[in-house]
């Protein structure tokens, strides 16, 4: 029953990502509501368990992307796994304030990740010479540095909403 | 000799459990499954389950997407209520400028039709347009698509150019499913149109971006650009039809150094407000 509600909230997230969030969008950035629900998930229940969904939740996520097929997929698992991990290390105890931290560090390890994969796609021919990132102009950057800040707020956000309902339904026994 | 032949088999075993053990972990299966999609992607193996999908996902997406969009143009209304007289007032002005060229242009368009059947020219093709809704947009927030209701069974071709009602520019198509398609609209990263000034007739190329305004390109140095001017396609290299409407020109950057001068562009399409496109067959 809890893995029907689990699959459920996913196939949710996906249409809401890619129908009603991009309404949302304040200078370019619109929450990432896919990859907030999925670190809560693998927080709550480790991602040896939940390997599985982050895989196929990633995968539908891509199909509805127009950037090179694979590149949200690789960037969420490895980010996730990442963070996982860090949060095992780390963090003995599931509270609301370390699950802000995480989510902070999962959004500029998921940019950075998404950047150096889609460099690496370039680079092996996989998709075409664009990059979806900043030259090396200062403007650029600070446009980049910015953008990355309100994508942080924006998925604190969503996580502070998201944080006792997803605990409820994903928490294990 | 037997001592060390069972060495070596030892050796191997143990290998091969660390394989094995490396490769069922959750991390590395997940890689690998991923990569084996991206390989079935490649080789185009994935666009039938693609587009079943696509079609299963298609009805509640389109009710999600319209639902979305009045609740944000109600939002919009709410926040904007104030400047609503202003804004009246100024839509009046364009309107009673636009009703005068409007006349204008109608009695142009007659002469003009007179004087091809004075000298026998036959009159432009009338476009064949194919209706269709949007029913979701790029999850990424990097690349800029969107996905329409309409694919391959509408006779929809890839490459064929979007647009919406006035003739704006939207986007082309990238790919077709059997009853979707994605179209990647013109300030996306990788979209690249010759387009013109409707005005001096100065050429370039309109280039997306990261942000939501366009980057026109390549205009010729020491040319005078002004604000507000007018920017279509032009035609050139075969891929969209000429006099497409694309934006007006915001900010002019020119530099004494470079060999040509850039501008950016205002989109005139609200890509918010979008819910219909017509694909020119």
């Amino acid at each position: 029953m809890k893995t029907f509600f689990i699959v459920l909230s996913f196939i949710s997230a996906i249409i809401l990502q890619t129908s009603s969030i991009p309404f949302l969008t304040v200078s370019k950035i619109s929450p990432d509501l896919v990859l907030v629900l999925i670190l809560l998930l693998v927080i709550l229940k480790r991602f040896e368990k939940v390997w599985w969904i982050v895989v196929i939740a990633s995968l539908l996520l891509d199909l509805f992307s127009s950037l090179p097929f694979g590149l949200i997929s690789l960037s969420l698992v490895i980010t996730v796994y990442l963070i996982g991990l860090f949060n095992r290390n780390m963090f003995s105890a599931v509270r609301f304030w370390i699950t802000m931290i995480l989510v902070v560090l999962a959004t500029l390890t998921y940019n950075l990740v998404l950047a150096i994969l889609n460099q690496l796609f370039i680079l092996i021919k996989i998709s075409q010479p664009v990059s979806y990132f900043c030259n090396l102009s200062l403007d650029c950057w600070l446009d980049l540095m910015l953008s990355l800040a309100l994508a942080i707020i924006y998925n604190l956000l969503m996580a502070a909403i998201l944080f006792y309902g997803a605990k409820k339904i994903f928490h294990q026994e | 000799m037997t001592g060390r032949a069972f060495c070596f088999l030892k050796k191997i075993v143990l290998e091969c459990i660390l394989m094995r053990k490396t490769l069922s972990h959750p991390f590395v299966l997940s890689l690998l499954i991923i990569l084996g999609f991206v390989f079935l992607n490649f080789q185009g193996w994935l666009k039938i389950p693609q587009s079943i999908f696509f079609q299963i996902t298609a009805p509640g997406k389109e009710a999600v997407y319209e639902f979305s969009l009045k609740v944000n143009g109600f939002v919009n209304f709410i926040f904007s209520v104030n400047q609503l007289n202003q804004e009246n007032d100024q839509l009046e002005r364009e309107k009673e400028e636009l009703l005068a060229e409007l006349t204008y242009l109608k009695e142009i368009e007659a002469e003009n039709e007179f004087i091809r059947s004075q000298i026998g020219l036959p009159l432009p093709d009338q476009k064949e347009l194919v209706l269709a809704n949007i029913i979701g947009q790029d999850p990424s927030g990097l690349g800029k698509s969107f996905l329409i209701n309409k694919g391959e069974r509408s006779g929809i071709s890839q490459k064929a150019v979007v647009i919406t009602a006035g003739n704006i520019l939207v986007g082309q198509v990238i790919e077709v499913f059997d009853s979707s398609s994605r179209i990647r609209i013109i300030t996306d990263p990788a979209s690249r149109i010759n387009a013109k000034i409707q005005q001096s007739g100065l050429t370039g190329l309109i280039k997306g971006g990261s942000g939501s305004n366009l980057t026109l390109d390549l205009l010729p140095q020491g040319e005078l650009i002004q604000r507000e001017e007018i920017v279509v396609s032009s035609g050139l290299a075969g891929l969209f039809p000429p006099g497409l409407l694309i934006g007006q020109v915001q900010r002019v950057i020119s530099s004494d150094v470079g060999i040509s001068q850039m501008a950016k562009v205002k989109p005139a399409v609200d890509f918010n407000s979008l819910t219909m496109v017509f694909v020119i067959k």
